[in-house]
């Protein structure tokens, strides 16, 4: 067990939120552009990505150790992390 | 004043299938990636289903603009700028995969999937579906099955004690050759 959270704590966090701000440059870039199916694409499919992929990633990496491993991306300081909804505060 | 002529006015482009076209290449860099973004997930890589997607798909979108009527159509020297901006961008994210620690560096792998990540993107984006399926496929058996070969190559009786850069001794589901699929 403590070892696994030692794993845990070594483990990288903010690689999805590292993604998500490239490809909203490129998002940014489309609109420049005009070209709008594109930036409406790439805000669909990053807004479900982050969205909804976290129950798909917790399956990922199996159901019954899902509670104690939150993911790389996700911040066990976090009091707003302990649900699936992730930063979604009340 | 009318929608389209706004549209216009604004440079926007509604030309519907156009905007078919580049969300197909979208899903398909989000598709052809997926294998590898599910294997690294399951062996508790930094990196894994969402980041790996993102990627794809961002450098996608990256060429995709390049590519358009007011983009850099026609202009190999400026995609070839492009281009670089994308491999040195990604870099950086993949180095956020790659963990020293003390004589041993972990997650080279993963950060070299992520790189190819970005390749894929632009080749759906180039409309080389070949060589996006081919990266897909290359790229998903390389990290799902060299993992034993990997052991054997260094010594069969030391493959518990060396388990490759990659791999994390102090994970508990790191043991097995399924990495971090649990029961």
């Amino acid at each position: 067990m403590i070892s696994g959270a030692r794993a845990r704590a070594r483990r990288t966090r903010g690689a999805a939120t590292a993604a998500a701000v490239w490809l909203t440059a490129a998002l940014g870039v489309a609109v420049a552009d005009g070209e709008l199916g594109i930036a409406a694409g790439l805000g669909a499919i990053g807004f479900g990505t982050l969205r909804w992929l976290g129950p798909l990633k917790r399956r990922a990496v199996g159901g019954a150790s899902g509670a104690g491993r939150d993911g790389p991306d996700r911040d066990p300081l976090d009091p707003a992390a302990g649900s699936d909804r992730g930063g979604r505060r009340a | 004043m009318e929608t389209s002529s706004l549209a216009a006015g604004l440079g926007f482009d509604l030309d519907f299938e156009r905007f078919a076209t580049q969300m197909v290449k979208l899903l398909l860099a989000y598709a052809f990636c997926f294998p590898m973004a599910w294997d690294r997930e399951q062996r508790n890589r930094s990196l894994g289903l969402r980041t790996f997607p993102l990627v794809a798909v961002a450098s996608c979108a990256f060429v995709l603009v390049g590519q358009s009527d007011h983009g850099l159509a026609g202009e190999p020297q400026a995609m070839s700028r492009v281009l670089q901006g994308i491999i040195a961008g990604v870099g950086f994210l993949g180095g956020g995969a790659i963990v020293k620690q003390g004589m041993t560096v972990r997650g080279a792998a993963t950060a070299a999937a992520v790189w190819l990540t970005a390749a894929l993107g632009v080749a759906v984006a180039d409309g080389e579906l070949g060589i996006a399926a081919g990266l897909g496929a290359i790229g998903f058996g390389t990290l799902r099955w060299l993992g034993p070969l990997k052991r054997r190559a260094v010594g069969g009786a030391s493959g518990a004690d060396r388990d490759g850069p990659d791999r994390d001794p102090l994970d508990p589901a790191a043991g097995s050759d399924r990495g971090g699929r649990r029961a």
